[in-house]
């Protein structure tokens, strides 16, 4: 504990700051660091930290919009209801298929792609920038593009199906196809996110081991297991985590390409509770699904922490 | 490499082969859906995508005329332009404390402003639609705009805590032997430096405001209805009116393509939480 004399002429609130930050063992050079943390922290509690704690006591209830001012306390039977939900466990499946096809099929790809840019030399700024271009564009926009092309009659997807004797698919209306073309959006998305990221690491990596290696003896498929995979190693890991995370939450594509239907075929759990919480107005109900899904969250969100600490 | 002449050229031809098609893949549905809010109605939907016809900017006129379609774009940019001008205050200032500052209190305190971004917004949503109604911030800029600051502040803070890291302490140290303040080192120093990626990160933010959907279809109303909300609105039961859906997301898109060629080297900091450099 570091004992200052506090001058008799400091009153009132700069006396007060400065014992409590005494007591605390804040240096003054420190405490103006924390200080320029508050609008940020401040701001992020109050619009999200707060309302997921009154989501939390909500979900204990039976809340609904339909009928505000009549509820009940009912404790953990919305959460007991939503883990025997026919309806959540069928979300929470496509939420998993949908989440392990999309990050799987865009790192693949993703990564072959980035390989490949990664052999170019003066042309791979350029098909670097080109490629980039859905990454940017609105999900929203997206999904209403990508059921444009593939609508039954009027889409370019189906066009060349039929010109090549495979035939025409109503892919939005088939219970097995619509998840899959979802996905497919959700891959053109993002793929090029993989493919920007992986080719920064690839960018970063030192000449030497391959030259050295090349020395030696080995050949392309040598290097790259022995040399590229291990170093891009934590690359990897945050893309993947990064690109699983953002597909728990996906939502903005499947409203406007098949609004969880056929059926509920492409209901994921985000697409799930906000159905649940803003069409049938089950308040309650849904806070206890989106609390289940913030459990899974974190889960992952952990994971990439480590990744993360380990890396730095 | 002990690959011959033949060998190389087989490389470079699968190489230019594989990135050809990709390349196809990525631009074929871009262009295709611009180019289908310059078809006439009747071309468009056709079932011969490749039938010619004389381009015609009748969707564009019909969409700003007839759906107003002026007052969302303008509804959109307040929204998505004041929150982030103003995310970037409170952003800038943290990303300089955790640059600077480093201890197991920081390194929670960034890790959890970082879990914000990882959060589903369907979580938040619902209590939060409960509060704003109370508090009667429904359908109003400002409700919408507060709510839009904790989309872009994970990304600024994590963004420019990562550029404000190379800037050499000694420059402010420099500073602080001139007598400077700790605002002072901020404002004549960090930022001037730092004002590249600031810019940057600004504009992605920006672009994520301006594209954001779940928030803004539950929050807004008739008076702050922002265009993806409108855009998602011409979808309806008795089926898509293709010209014109494709002429307004045209005008949503097209900022988005100019704003973002013009930051995509600051990407990939922003995207890895500052994990690669880029």
């Amino acid at each position: 504990m570091r004992h200052e004399s506090i001058p008799a002429e400091r009153s009132g609130l700069v006396e007060k700051l400065d014992h409590t930050r005494q007591r605390w063992g804040v240096s003054s050079r420190e405490l103006s660091y924390y200080l320029f943390l508050l609008p940020a922290v401040l701001i992020l509690v109050l619009v999200n930290l707060l309302p997921l704690f009154n989501s939390l006591f909500i979900s204990l209830t039976d809340y609904s919009l339909m009928k505000p001012a009549n509820w009940d306390f009912i404790g953990f039977r919305n959460y007991a209801k939503a883990l025997t939900d026919q309806m959540v466990l069928n979300s929470l499946f496509n939420t998993v298929k949908f989440t392990l096809l999309a990050t799987g099929l865009e790192f693949s790809i993703g990564l072959c792609i980035a390989l490949l840019i990664n052999r170019l030399n003066r042309l791979a700024n350029l098909v670097l920038a080109l490629l980039m271009l859905p990454m940017m564009l609105t999900p929203i926009i997206i999904g209403l593009q990508w059921r444009f092309l593939l609508n039954h009659t009027t889409g370019l997807v189906n066009y060349f199906l039929d010109a090549i004797g495979i035939g025409r698919f109503s892919f939005l209306a088939d219970p097995r196809l619509a998840l899959p073309a979802v996905i497919l959006a959700d891959v053109w998305q993002w793929t090029p996110f993989v493919i920007l990221l992986l080719y920064s690491g690839l960018q970063a990596l030192p000449r030497e081991p391959f030259e050295a290696a090349s020395i030696d003896g080995a050949n392309e498929f040598q290097k790259f297991r022995y040399i590229t995979l291990p170093a891009l190693q934590n690359t990897i890991l945050i893309v993947v985590l990064i690109r699983a995370m953002d597909a728990l939450r996906e939502y903005d594509k499947i409203f406007t390409m098949t609004y969880g239907g056929p059926g509920s075929t492409t209901e994921t759990m985000s697409f799930h509770i906000y159905l649940q919480g803003f069409k049938l107005f089950s308040t309650g109900y849904a806070a206890a699904i989106s609390y289940l899904l913030l459990i899974i969250t974190i889960v992952i969100i952990q994971l990439t922490w480590n990744v993360l600490r380990r890396g730095s | 490499m002990t690959q011959g002449k033949r060998g190389k050229l087989t490389g470079h031809l699968i190489t230019w082969l594989i990135l050809g098609a990709y390349l196809i893949f990525t631009m074929v549905p871009i262009i295709w859906f611009l180019l289908t809010s310059i078809k006439p109605s009747s071309v468009a939907q056709s079932v011969n995508p490749f039938q010619p016809f004389t381009p015609t900017f009748e969707h564009y006129t019909e969409v700003f005329g007839g759906a107003n379609l002026l007052r969302y774009v303008w509804n959109s940019v307040v929204i998505a332009g004041v929150s982030t001008i103003l995310a970037l205050i409170p952003g800038f200032l943290a990303a300089y404390s955790f640059a600077r500052l480093k201890n197991k209190f920081m390194n929670n305190a960034s890790f959890w402003i970082l879990s914000n971004r990882m959060l589903p917004p369907i979580a938040v949503i619902i209590p939060l639609y409960m509060i704003m109604a109370r508090i009667k911030l429904l359908d109003t800029y400002a409700g919408m705009i507060v709510i839009y600051l904790t989309i872009g502040l994970p990304y600024i803070v994590w963004t420019l805590m990562s550029y404000i890291e190379e800037i050499p302490v000694e420059l402010e140290e420099a500073g602080v032997v001139d007598g400077c303040s700790k605002l002072d080192i901020l404002r004549y120093i960090i930022l001037p430096i730092a004002m590249p990626g600031i810019v940057a990160t600004g504009i992605f933010v920006f672009v994520l405001a301006w594209s954001e959907f779940l928030y803004a279809v539950i929050i807004t109303s008739n008076n702050t209805r922002t265009l993806p909300v409108v855009i998602a609105s011409f979808v309806t039961d008795r089926g898509i009116e293709w010209g014109e859906m494709s002429a307004a997301g045209s005008v949503l898109i097209l900022p988005l393509v100019v704003l973002f060629y013009s930051v995509q080297r600051f990407l990939v900091r922003g995207l890895s939480f500052g994990a690669v450099k880029g």
